[in-house]
């Protein structure tokens, strides 16, 4: 007897506790799963990783990263895409699943109406690096440079239509010069080619290793102003050239999470962003530059850049 | 005077009990999924990467690594016990490793392999301590035409895996090239055969590949003969390799050594193409070359060697100027730089008890892993004593979340239930899956370094012939194309005169 009445007042009381966890006020009551859809160890990763750990403090809740790599970038988005809106499932939103791949391959998602942005977080740190030993000192001196010489200067890239190669191109046409790009397989094999001296420069990650030792020289960032960590490295935009920078790494949710849990989550991830801890990991990196936009923003910008790369994409092609 | 004090100074790191313990941890783990087919060091070291944020840079490194370098130690068991690869890079260590162990010999295949790793993991350390720097500027030189010319050579290498039909092992070798091609075009960026499956785009990944065409199929093969296997249960003789076994691997161990740390300095190719050029190397040395296959003890020292000082070549482009070759050193770049430590070429002198440290605890790590699996030789001896029908249920499981814990995709676990049943009829009509793995590995490397060049040269194709490193690879491969018609012509001649005195 006593035992079913032990039994009864288990039942009433696992019955009437989750009662409140369905509604949306105790948000998030489970750990929360964040989709990067690259490799670990990478900038990507690394930031989301970053900024998971901070996060944890104000949802009160573990964040849990996992990698879901492929398709450059286009399976792990795809997953976030299709995952079930209930805020739980978030991803890394990168520059390449998002605004480049999906204008030149057929993939499940729309990235604008699929998928919702959070916040970003970090810009991605391309640039434009010769070898410490190249005559060229400045980017104007290789555009002055290929316009005498038209198809000589060779630039390393990771791969056709990508952001860097499109906007290198966008920069030949503007300028009426004419160079080569030779894709590579990714970051590390354009440095090893750059540092080689197989291709005249390289359109890549940043590397603050190689440019602390004086082993190659940044010469303009794809940035909107000068990052603060390299203050002496110029962007291509100060330096004149009208290009726009569509990088970016932040936080995003399938389309339909409710609008309470979308707005818990913009304030966590923004006072995360806020958070001296997040601020000091980056530094500490030394990987990308921390940037700031909310939600807001960050969709009105995915949707305005997304159209622009496809543009850009399709004059390419002409 | 001063590398002594260095070394002194890394022993003083890698010996803090701390630094032990996780060394001991990481070859522990490493020999383990190193010894279940299907489960890699990348993924183990994906799962464990949050880790290191916790602990020190130093001691999380020493992990990581640990687990790199003793997963090639551990990859060999399963090769040569049921033929079955623990890892893509101890996919040749099957050849001759698995006819030993057929023959009773499976005790010194399990022994030389362990010696052969730790004296490899010994020399390349030695190399690594010396030549870090000199290595990292020569590797530079290797541009996409380099890369082309030592490619080519490799593929030509890929006839020596043939075992059986010539025949077959090059039309394997083709549809290893043609199944390389699936994926993104690099060049031009278009999906080529992809069929709209994005996990296609980046190709198909050689260890849902190499753990269905060697995997699956040998259990599938199995359990149409379950009753033979008891002929060779009972004659399992000694569990140390004899001195002559020690005489014929000698060399083997050399050359694969300095072989597998040369390629393994090379962006992209790594242990597993090491592997498999060390084997061909061995073929085309010995003096006995027909008898590889059949249990020669020289095909399993040599790329057991291969694969383990590959791990320690691989270190050098990673420390010296922060360029990752292969997915696990971008993950131990990662975790270098959560703690703010850049590698590049700084790190030398910056962070000397990292670079120290890491050497250091490798010599460690290789004692332990060969105090750690000589004992246990008799231990996996004993495993083929466990009836088929427990082991080869516990293989394909392994094999599932091996290939699933990759990327977390299915679509890797299909890919790899395919190859297992195109493996299956490969091994009933007599196709060798060596020759295509080789083949399937090289296939982009080839490609785009050929692409790549004629980007450079603006489709000329002279870019080969002007550089001297493409040269010499180029000259070489028609020595090794040409030499079998050269030797053919003599034995004619030969045969002409015998028939002329005759007359």
């Amino acid at each position: 007897m006593r035992t079913y009445f032990v039994l009864v007042l288990l039942l009433i009381t696992f019955t009437i506790v989750p009662g409140p966890a369905l509604g949306q006020s105790d948000f998030p009551n489970k750990p929360i799963t964040v989709i990067v859809p690259f490799g670990p160890g990478g900038a990507a990763d690394l930031t989301s990783r970053l900024i998971g750990k901070v996060a944890e403090k104000y949802l009160g809740q573990s964040v849990v990263v996992v990698n879901k790599t492929g398709g450059a970038g286009t399976v792990g988005t795809a997953a976030l895409a299709a995952a079930k809106p209930d805020g739980y499932t978030l991803g890394t939103l990168v520059t390449s699943p998002i605004m480049t791949v999906p204008h030149v391959i057929k993939v499940t998602y729309h990235p604008v109406k699929d998928l919702e942005a959070i916040i970003q977080h970090s810009i991605l740190n391309f640039g434009v690096s010769v070898r410490s030993d190249s005559p060229f000192m400045t980017f104007k001196e290789i555009i002055e440079y290929a316009r005498k010489n038209p198809g000589v200067v060779t630039y390393g890239t990771s791969g056709t239509n990508s952001a860097q190669h499109i906007l290198m191109e966008q920069i030949a046409r503007e300028q009426k010069v004419e160079w080569i790009q030779v894709p590579f397989k990714g970051g590390p094999e354009i440095l090893s080619a750059m540092m080689g001296g197989h291709v005249s420069m390289a359109a890549t990650d940043f590397s603050p290793s190689l440019y602390k030792a004086k082993k190659m020289r940044t010469l303009a960032m794809f940035l909107n102003e000068r990052w603060s960590e390299h203050p002496d490295i110029p962007t291509l935009k100060e330096l004149g050239y009208q290009v726009p920078v569509p990088y970016f790494v932040g936080v995003g949710a399938p389309k339909g999470v409710p609008e309470p849990i979308m707005k818990k989550l913009e304030d966590s991830f923004t006072k995360a962003y806020q958070d001296p801890e997040f601020s000091q990991g980056m530094k500490t990196m030394g990987l990308l530059p921390a940037f700031y936009r909310n939600r807001k923003d960050f969709s009105a910008f995915i949707a305005k850049s997304f159209e622009e790369m496809g543009r850009y994409i399709q004059e390419l092609k002409k | 005077m001063d590398l002594f004090q260095n070394i002194l100074f890394g022993f003083q790191v890698a010996l803090q009990p701390i630094n032990l313990l996780y060394c001991f941890i990481g070859v522990f783990i490493g020999t383990l999924i190193g010894v279940l087919p299907g489960i890699g060091p990348v993924g183990t070291m994906a799962i464990l990467f949050p880790i290191t944020f916790k602990i020190a840079p130093v001691t999380a490194i020493i992990m990581l690594a640990g687990i790199y370098y003793g997963a090639m130690y551990g990859g060999s068991t399963t090769s040569i016990l049921v033929n079955i690869p623990g890892e893509a890079a101890s996919v040749v260590t099957c050849l001759d490793g698995y006819q030993m162990a057929r023959q009773g010999r499976a005790g010194p295949a399990l022994g030389i392999a362990a010696f052969s790793s730790f004296i490899a993991g010994t020399l390349s350390l030695v190399g690594l301590m010396l030549l870090t720097i000199p290595l990292a500027e020569a590797a530079l030189k290797f541009g996409p035409p380099e890369y082309f010319a030592v490619m080519s050579l490799g593929l030509t290498l890929v006839t020596y895996l043939a075992r059986q039909s010539m025949i077959k092992a090059l039309a394997m070798a083709v549809l290893g090239l043609m199944l390389s091609f699936i994926g993104l075009d690099l060049i031009t960026g278009e999906p080529r055969f992809t069929y709209n499956i994005p996990e296609l785009l980046d190709g198909i990944g050689v260890v849902p590949l190499v753990v269905g065409v060697f995997g699956i199929s040998e259990v599938l093969v199995n359990v149409e003969i379950e009753i033979q296997r008891t002929t060779y249960k009972a004659r399992i003789s000694n569990l140390l390799p004899t001195l002559q076994d020690w005489k014929d691997s000698a060399n083997p161990i050399l050359r694969g050594s300095l072989l597998g740390f040369l390629i393994g300095i090379l962006p992209g190719a790594g242990s597993i193409l090491a592997s498999f050029a060390s084997y061909a190397l061995e073929k085309r040395c010995s003096r006995t070359p027909e008898k590889f296959g059949s249990g020669m003890i020289e095909g399993v020292a040599g790329p057991e060697s291969a694969n383990n000082s590959a791990v320690s070549g691989g270190f050098i482009p990673l420390f010296t100027l922060g360029i990752p070759s292969n997915a696990i050193m971008a993950l131990l770049l990662g975790a270098m730089l959560i703690h703010g430590l850049q590698p590049g070429p700084m790190l030398l002198s910056e962070h000397p008890a990292l670079f120290w440290g890491v050497v250091a605890s490798m010599y460690v790590g290789n004692f332990m892993l060969l105090a750690l699996n000589l004992p246990l030789i008799g231990l996996w001896v004993q495993v083929l004593k466990v009836p088929y029908r427990i082991l080869f249920p516990l293989i394909l499981l392994f094999c599932l979340i091996g290939s699933y814990s990759l990327n977390n995709s299915t679509v890797d676990v299909l890919i790899m239930i395919i190859f297992g049943i195109v493996g299956y009829f490969m091994r009933k009509f007599g196709y060798e899956g060596a020759p295509m793995v080789m083949a399937f590995i090289l296939g982009p490397m080839w490609e785009s370094a050929l692409r790549q060049s004629l980007l450079m040269s603006k489709g000329r194709f002279s870019i080969f012939l002007n550089r001297p490193i493409s040269l010499v690879a180029f000259i070489l491969t028609l020595a090794l194309l040409l030499s079998p018609t050269l030797s053919f012509i003599r034995e004619k001649k030969e045969v002409l005169k015998v028939l002329e005195k005759e007359e």
